[in-house]
C-alpha cells in the first residue's frame, strides 16, 4: 500500500509541486546559509575567532525565519494529501498506517526537494562567492559544504519534515468522508505580554547577580542581550499584531481591509509565522548599524586598516543577514499564500462570480501580509529602540546616514516580502480562469 | 410586462474538454420581474453553463444576453461589456446563492453580507445596518456576530440569501440551493430565497437536480445536451418548444 501511495504522489500536480518548490528553495537557501557559516567557522585569519562568533551570532539569528520557511514547506506538505487519506480510510486503513504513508510521503517529497535545493545551492554558489570578506571573495571552494555536512543537513531537513508531519496529523482526524482539523487555532492570549515582561526582569537581575562574576557576567549579559529580545519579540510578537490588526479592522472602511484583517485575526500566530522571523534581524541590524555608524564617525586617518576592514565586514554581514532572513519571509510569504489560494479556490472563485475583481481579490491577500510586516517590522524597531536606547538614538543624531542606510536595507527587505506576495498572482488567474 | 432577462440563440462550447457535443446550442429564455424559473437537467447537460452565461460569468461563442437593470430598467447587452464591467454588474445587478453557501469563514455573518454591499463602494456603517436589515427579515436577529462555523446549515444559507439579496439585485441566481441540506431546512431555506427574490419582485433563477425544489418554482425548463428541450411556460412540460429561440 505504501508503494502505491507514494507511486501516486508524483502523478497528482495538484499535490507535488508546490511542497517540493517551497523544499527546494528552503533547502537552497539553508545549504548557502550553513555553507557560509562554515566558511566563517573554518576562516584562516588572525580574528578567525572574532569572524566565527559573529557568524555564530548570525545563525542564531537565522535560526528564527529559517525554521519558520522549513516549517512552511512540511506543513504545506501536511496538507495536499487529505483527500487521498480519506478515500485510504475508506478502504479501512487504521490511523497508525495513515500516519507512516502521510510521513513516507512527507519524506519523499522533501528529498526530491533537497535533491532540487542542491542543484540550486550550487547554481548560486559562483554568484554568492563573489561577496568579499576578510579582505577576499568567500569564492565557490569557500561556500563549499563537502558530503559529510550536506548529508547531515539534507537528513535534518528530511526529519523536520517527517516531524511537523506527524504533527499535522495529529491535529486532524482523518475520516472516509474527509479530514477535519480536530481544534480551533490557539488563541493568542496577553499573557503572553506577562511572560515576557518577567522574562525581560529575571534576565535583567541574573545579569545584576552575575555582575560580581567578572566572565561569567558577560557571558551572561551576551547571552541575555540576544536570547532575551529573540524569546520576548517572538512571544509577544503575535500578541501585539493581534492589538494593531484589531484596531485596523474596526477602521477599515473597504471590503478588502476588512476581509484582510479578519484573515490575520483568524490566526495571528500563523501570520506572524509567515513574516515574524524578521523581527529579530530587524532588532539585531538596527542595533548593530547603528552601533557600527557610531564607530565609522571616528577619524578614518588614524584608523587601523585592519579594524576599518573588520568593521566594512560586519556591516555587509548584518546587511546579508537581514537580505537573508527578508528573503526567506518572502519564500514563507509566497509558499503560504499559494497554498491558501489552492485550499480556497472554490471560494476564491464564488467570490469573483459574485464581481469581486482580480485586483481586489489579491488586494485582500497583499494587503494581510503586508500590514501583518509592517506591524513585525515596528515591533522590532520600537523594541530595539528601547533596549538601545543610547546608541541608536546617539546613532539618530549624528550619524543619520548610517541609519538611514539601515532603514534603506529595511525597506528593500520589506519589498521583496511584497514581491513574495504577487508571486500567488498567477496561482489566482489559474483559479479564477474558468470564471474569465 | 418588460422582461429582466432575455437570451437569444445562446451557444457554448470548451475548448479545453474532449467533450464532442457544444454545452450549449441554441438556447434562448425569457424571463419577466418576479418570475421564478427552474432550471433542470441530467448531469452535463448545461445547466451550470447556462446559468453562467445567462449571469456573465462565461460569455457564450454565439448569441445574445441582456440584462435590465437601473432605474430606466434600460437593457444591457451583457456581450458588449469587457470582464471587469461584467464584474461590475454581477457585483451591482445579480445576486448568487451557492450549493455551500460559500461564505468566508472568518467573518462574522453581518460581515459577510455587508462585504457585498462594501465591494461597490457602499460605507461600511450604512452597509451593516443594511445587513442586520436582511438578517433580521431572514430571521437570523441575534446572530450576527456568529461566524459560518458556528451556524448550522439552514443559517448558513440563509446568510448567504441575505448577502445575494442585499444589493436588491435585478436578479438572483441559486445553484443548488438546497442541495447540502435535509428536506425540512431544505423547504424552510428554498421560502426564504423566493420570499426575498420574488416577493420584491425580482426574477429567481435556480439550477436544480430536485424535482421538489423546482415545483416550488413558478416555472421549470429541462435541457438535455444543452438543448432547451422543454418549458412549463409553453403549457407542455417535456415537448421541445417551436418558438425560434429554442431547440
Amino acid at each position: 500500500m505504501i508503494r502505491l501511495f507514494l507511486a501516486r504522489a508524483f502523478q497528482d500536480r495538484s499535490v507535488w509541486p508546490l511542497p517540493v518548490l517551497a523544499c527546494t528553495l528552503t533547502s537552497g537557501i539553508a545549504f548557502m546559509v550553513v555553507g557560509g557559516s562554515r566558511y566563517f567557522f573554518t576562516l584562516e585569519h588572525p580574528l578567525a575567532t572574532f569572524y566565527a562568533v559573529l557568524a555564530g551570532v548570525a545563525l542564531i539569528l537565522l535560526t528564527v525565519p529559517m525554521v519558520s520557511l522549513l516549517s512552511s514547506s512540511a506543513r504545506l506538505m501536511a496538507r495536499r494529501r487529505d483527500e487521498r487519506l480519506s478515500s485510504l480510510r475508506l478502504l479501512g486503513a487504521t490511523t497508525g498506517q495513515l500516519r507512516l504513508l502521510a510521513v513516507s510521503e512527507a519524506v519523499l517529497l522533501a528529498a526530491a526537494g533537497v535533491l532540487a535545493g542542491t542543484v540550486l545551492y550550487v547554481a548560486l554558489m559562483p554568484l554568492v562567492g563573489l561577496i568579499p570578506f576578510a579582505g577576499a571573495p568567500m569564492g565557490v571552494d569557500g561556500l563549499w559544504i563537502g558530503p559529510g555536512l550536506w548529508g547531515l543537513s539534507a537528513a535534518a531537513l528530511m526529519l523536520l519534515a517527517a516531524g511537523a508531519s506527524l504533527l499535522g496529523m495529529r491535529r486532524i482526524e482523518v475520516t472516509p468522508l474527509g479530514v477535519r482539523t480536530m481544534a480551533a487555532p490557539a488563541r493568542v492570549h496577553w499573557v503572553r505580554v506577562v511572560v515576557a515582561v518577567l522574562g525581560v526582569l529575571a534576565a535583567q537581575l541574573l545579569a545584576q547577580l552575575a555582575g560580581v562574576g567578572g566572565m561569567a557576567a558577560v557571558i551572561t549579559m551576551m547571552l541575555a542581550a540576544v536570547a532575551v529580545p529573540l524569546v520576548v519579540v517572538q512571544l509577544v510578537g503575535p500578541w501585539v499584531l493581534k492589538m494593531v490588526t484589531t484596531v485596523q479592522l474596526r477602521r477599515a472602511r473597504t471590503a478588502e481591509r476588512l476581509i484582510a484583517a479578519r484573515s490575520v485575526l483568524e490566526s495571528p500566530q500563523q501570520m506572524f509565522k509567515q513574516v515574524g522571523g524578521v523581527s529579530i534581524t530587524t532588532y539585531a541590524g538596527v542595533i548593530a548599524g547603528s552601533g557600527l555608524g557610531l564607530v565609522s564617525l571616528a577619524d578614518p586617518s588614524q584608523a587601523d586598516p585592519g579594524q576599518a576592514q573588520l568593521l566594512a565586514d560586519i556591516q555587509r554581514g548584518v546587511w546579508l543577514t537581514l537580505a537573508i532572513s527578508f528573503l526567506m519571509a518572502a519564500c514563507s510569504v509566497g509558499i503560504n499564500q499559494t497554498a491558501q489560494l489552492l485550499d480556497r479556490r472554490r471560494l476564491y472563485a464564488s467570490l469573483h462570480m459574485m464581481g469581486m475583481s482580480r485586483g481586489q481579490l489579491q488586494r485582500i491577500r497583499t494587503l494581510a501580509v503586508m500590514r501583518a510586516l509592517g506591524a513585525v517590522v515596528v515591533i522590532a524597531l520600537v523594541a530595539a529602540a528601547v533596549t538601545a536606547f543610547p546608541i541608536v538614538g546617539a546613532a539618530v543624531l549624528v550619524a543619520p546616514a548610517a541609519v538611514g542606510t539601515s532603514l534603506g536595507v529595511l525597506g528593500l527587505g520589506v519589498l521583496c516580502v511584497f514581491v513574495g506576495a504577487q508571486v500567488t498572482r498567477p496561482a489566482l488567474r489559474r483559479v479564477l480562469a474558468p470564471i474569465g | 410586462m418588460a422582461p429582466v432577462l432575455q437570451a437569444r440563440e445562446l451557444s457554448k462550447s470548451y475548448a479545453d474538454t474532449l467533450q464532442a457535443a457544444p454545452a450549449l446550442h441554441g438556447v434562448g429564455l425569457t424571463v419577466l420581474p418576479g418570475e421564478s424559473v427552474a432550471i433542470m437537467g441530467p448531469s452535463g447537460s448545461g445547466k451550470t453553463t447556462l446559468m453562467h452565461v445567462l449571469s456573465g460569468i462565461l460569455t457564450p461563442d454565439a448569441g445574445e444576453v441582456q440584462l435590465a437593470v437601473g432605474s430606466d430598467r434600460g437593457p444591457v447587452a451583457l456581450s458588449a461589456l469587457d470582464a471587469e464591467q461584467r464584474a461590475r454588474l454581477r457585483r451591482e445587478h445579480i445576486g448568487f446563492v451557492f450549493q455551500e453557501g460559500l461564505l468566508l469563514p472568518e467573518l462574522t455573518a453581518l460581515e459577510n453580507v455587508a462585504v457585498a454591499l462594501m465591494v461597490s463602494g457602499v460605507r461600511r456603517s450604512t452597509a451593516e445596518q443594511q445587513a442586520a436589515g436582511w438578517l433580521g427579515a431572514l430571521g437570523l436577529s441575534g446572530w450576527e456576530q456568529h461566524r459560518p462555523g458556528q451556524l448550522s446549515g439552514g443559517q448558513a444559507q440563509r446568510v448567504a440569501i441575505a448577502r445575494a439579496q442585499a444589493a436588491e439585485p435585478a436578479v438572483v441566481f441559486a445553484d443548488e440551493p438546497t442541495g447540502a441540506l435535509d428536506s425540512t431546512t431544505s423547504e424552510a431555506v428554498l421560502d426564504a430565497l423566493l420570499d426575498s427574490t420574488v416577493g420584491r419582485g425580482a426574477p429567481l433563477v435556480v439550477v436544480t437536480h430536485d424535482e421538489t425544489v423546482a415545483a416550488r418554482c413558478a416555472r421549470i425548463i429541462r435541457l438535455q445536451d444543452g438543448r432547451l428541450v422543454a418549458d412549463s411556460a409553453d403549457g407542455a412540460d417535456g415537448a421541445a418548444s417551436a418558438t425560434g429561440e429554442r431547440r
